[in-house]
This record gives structure tokens, sequence and C-alpha cells, in this order.
């Protein structure tokens, strides 16, 4: 500490001469003046280290005592940057990178949008952009409160929007709008009919009247809960069987077995790299592209482009407004070539398994599945048979 | 040469020896601290009258301190104090 403190207040080291030098060495201490590194090699000749500020004093002291002093050497802060003093170009440099970064530093580089879930952060930047906030403004010029109204005006689904500016980082905090629940429609004369064909398992009638029961078989577009309810009068009572319409809801399982197809050609298209390939390099300067080496124009007529960005961020993980982009173009042909059945097959099977998890919901599962391949005009069909349990109930207007 | 005079003491130190007072603060006599055989501290010296690696001389008002050692160095020093370092072998008071 002692050391870099020495070193910012900058220090001499000196040369004195003259019969008593030790005289030099009692003024300064008396007289408040730090010395160190003191060596004495020869008789009337003493070496010492003093601050820079000191100097003139000792100087003074020195001629009280009768002795000369001759500067060896100058360290420090101070003497590092007096040897700039004539450089004018490096001074002028100076005051233009200052005055850079005090001027850079109030534009905006990065928007961080934080506190969305529902709403992608791409669409508040691009309603952002739309109001003319994107990385390169000038953030001082910002009217971020209007901003900010302007954004929730622009987005139903935002309740909240906050705009803050951190130096060059733009920071908009969003709070969103509590989705409203689905009212359950209590209207209208609906029933509850089979989606699929099966055999009833068990059956859930929250409003309506259950016509199915465990162990019935029923075909798609059946009723399970009708909407029409009947109220039976008293026994050995003369007043009519009374029936009213109301919005069936109730929920019905049932054994189902369902059969998918996919298909597939046996011959498919593969690429041929001929190459012939192209590279472009493009710089990426606050949302403007900047070609620096290639030609995009492309003559061919197929090919691919693989894109690689290097893009600086900063330790918090945000992205800088600037980015290297390499595109390259590889010109391919195409031949046809005979496909693997097998795992054309494996595909076609995931595909199928894929769809009947879909088909079935959260609430239904599969128990068994079987699959049979055929190769057919060329084409390898593959289709699913499984055996599930489901929900089948469906809403449907009554007739 | 003949004998050297004793010393008189002062009549703050005889006061101080009087009253059983310590002597460095009321009559301002030199106060030695030796750390090991490495470092050591004068308080109250009236400045150097010899300074080399072998042998620093020190005032003391009415003494002389003649410090011997190797490698010795003034590291610090002010108008009420001062620190040698180095390889002290001996200290004599004259």
């Amino acid at each position: 500490m002692r050391r870099l403190m020495n070193y910012l207040r900058g220090m001499a080291r000196l040369l004195v001469s003259g019969p008593f030098p030790e005289r030099l060495m009692n003024l300064c201490a008396q007289q408040g003046v730090e010395f160190w590194g003191v060596e004495w090699p020869e008789a009337h000749v003493l070496r010492l280290t003093v601050r820079r500020k000191d100097l003139a004093e000792l100087r003074r002291l020195a001629e009280k005592a009768g002795c000369q002093v001759e500067v060896e050497g100058r360290r420090g802060l101070p003497d590092f940057l007096l040897r700039f003093r004539s450089r004018y170009l490096f001074l002028i440099g100076l005051a233009f990178s200052l005055c850079a970064v005090a001027v850079l530093s109030h534009f905006v580089l990065t928007i961080q949008v934080t506190g969305n879930q529902r709403v992608p952060a791409a669409v508040i930047l691009s309603q952002l952009r739309q109001l003319g906030v994107k990385p390169g403004v000038f953030g001082p010029a910002l009217d971020r409160q209007q901003l900010a109204q302007e954004v929730m005006l622009g987005l139903e689904d935002l309740a909240w929007v906050g705009i803050n500016l951190h130096g060059t980082r733009l920071e908009v905090i969003v709070r969103e709008t509590i989705p409203t629940p689905e009212p359950v429609d209590e209207s209208g004369y609906y029933d509850i009919v089979a989606e699929a064909d099966g055999i009833i398992t068990r059956v859930e009638a929250e409003q309506g009247q259950a016509v199915v029961q465990a162990g019935d078989t029923v075909l798609a577009g059946e009723t399970l809960i009708s909407g029409l309810v009947s109220i039976e009068p008293p026994q050995y009572s003369d007043v009519p069987v009374e029936y009213y319409q109301t919005h069936a809801r109730g929920r019905v399982w049932a054994r189902t077995w369902r059969t998918l197809t996919a298909s597939i050609p046996v011959r498919a298209a593969v690429k041929d790299y001929t190459g012939e390939q192209k590279t472009t390099w493009t710089l990426e300067l606050l949302g403007r592209r900047i070609e620096i080496f290639g030609n995009s124009s492309i003559s061919w007529p197929l090919y691919d482009k693989i894109t690689s960005v290097r893009q600086p961020f900063l330790p918090d993980g945000s992205a800088l407004p600037i980015a290297l982009r390499r595109e390259t173009c590889r010109a391919y042909e195409t031949r046809l070539t005979d496909v693997d059945l097998s795992a054309a097959q494996s595909l076609l099977e995931e595909q199928l398994s894929a769809r009947l998890e879909q088909l079935l919901g959260e609430d239904g599962q599969a128990e068994s599945v079987q699959f049979r391949a055929r190769v057919e005009n060329e084409r390898l069909l593959v289709t699913l048979q499984g055996e599930c349990r489901e929900e089948i109930g469906q809403e449907q207007p009554a007739a | 040469m003949g004998v050297p005079k004793p010393r008189r003491p002062s009549l703050l130190e005889r006061t101080a020896k009087l009253l059983d007072l310590p002597a460095d603060s009321l009559a301002g006599l030199p106060r030695l601290e030796l750390i090991g055989d490495g470092e050591l501290r004068i308080e109250n010296h009236k400045g150097i009258l010899a300074y080399g690696e072998e042998e620093i001389h020190v005032s003391g008002g009415g003494f002389l301190f003649q410090i011997a050692g190797s490698g010795l160095e003034l590291r610090a020093m002010t108008g009420a104090e001062l620190l040698i370092t180095g390889k002290i072998r001996q200290i004599q008071l004259t």
C-alpha cells in the first residue's frame, strides 16, 4: 500500500554530497521531510529517496547544510504523465477518447426485457422498435413514461410497463394481465356425444341425463349424456312426465380401438455436394448489416446456407448490438436413392405413436399398440392399431 | 587522555527519579526499543552523527549511541523517532 501511494505521489532518488551529509538528514527529520532508502556510498556522499513534493524543501535544507543535491532519477505517476506533456497528438487523442466515452455512453446498446411469461420478449422488442426504440438510440432523449404507455396500448396482455435507463442498458420491466377464466357456458341445449367407437367403462354426468352405462357399446356420434332431462312424476300420479332442456356436461371413458396410418416414399432425393461454395462476411452493427467480404449473389439452383454468428456478450449475459456473421453457401445436386426401410419404418412408428398420444390427450392411455408395415405403390405404409382407454365425450348442439 | 567526566543528571531527570515517573516522557531522555537483533527504534533522538552499513552513530543529547552490525539501514526517520533495521550486533552507549 505504501509503495502504491509513493508511486501515485511520485518520488525522486537523490545524490547528496557535502562535508556533513548527515546534517541534511537531521534537518529533514526535524522539518518533517520524509526520506528512505538511505545509502552511504562514500564518506561525504549520501543517496536517499524523497517524495516529489518535498524536493524543493530538501534543496532549501541542503543549501542550509552546505550540500549539493543531484537528482539521479524520478519515478511515479506524476512524472510518467509529465512525459506526455509535449505529445500533443496523444493529448488530443486522449481528450477525444474521453469525449467519445462520455457521449457514446448515452446511447442505448442493449435492451433487456424482464417480467414477461406469456408475451414473448421478441413481441415486446418489436413493439418498442415500432416506437423507435432500438439499439443505437440516444437514451436521454427517450420519454420513457410516454413510451411505457404506448407499449401498453399496443400490447393488450401487458398490465404495466416500466422503462429504466442504466447507462447503455435499457431495462424494460413488464407485468402481464391475469387471464380471465373461461366462463362455463350454461346456456343452450347441448348433448355429450361419443367422439369414437368404444365400450363404455365409466360415466360421470355432471349436468344432463346419462343414457349409457358401463359395458355399453357405442358408435361415434352416439349420445352419451343427453341435454334433455326428464322429471318423473310421483307414482300413481296423473301428472305427465316433464322434460326440460339443458347444457349437458360430464365425462365418459371408454375402451377404444384406434387405427392410424402413415406413409413415406421408398425412394428419396439425397444431396450430392458439388464442391462449389461461397463465403460472405457481414458485420451487423446497431441493426444494420454491412457486407465486408464476399459476394452474396448466388447462381446455383440448389444450395445450403450455413450461417455462424459471433457476438460479444456482457458479463450479465446480454448481447451487444454488434455481430460478425459468416454465411457459407454450398451448392448441391439431388439424386434419387432407396431409403433404408427399417429406419423409415421406425420413423413412421414414432410419428404414429406421437399422433396417437396427441389424440388420446392427457387423460387417455394406450394399453396395447401393434404396427404393421407394407410397401404399396412405391410407398411404405405403416399402420398402427392400438387399444386405448380414453375420454370420448364431446359437446354437440342437440338436434 | 584521562577518565571521562561522569555525566551529571539534569534537574528533570532527578525529579523523574524522585517522583518515580518515566524519565523519557518527563526529561526527554532517549528511549531504545530493540526487537530481536533486526530492528531498533530510538525515540527522542537528537540526530544522526555518522551513517554506514556497519555502524551508525546516533546522538541522544547527553549520550552517543554506537550501533554496530551488518547491513544496517535507516528505514525511517522523523524529528523524534528513527528506525534502524539490519543485523544488529552491538549497541554501545558513550
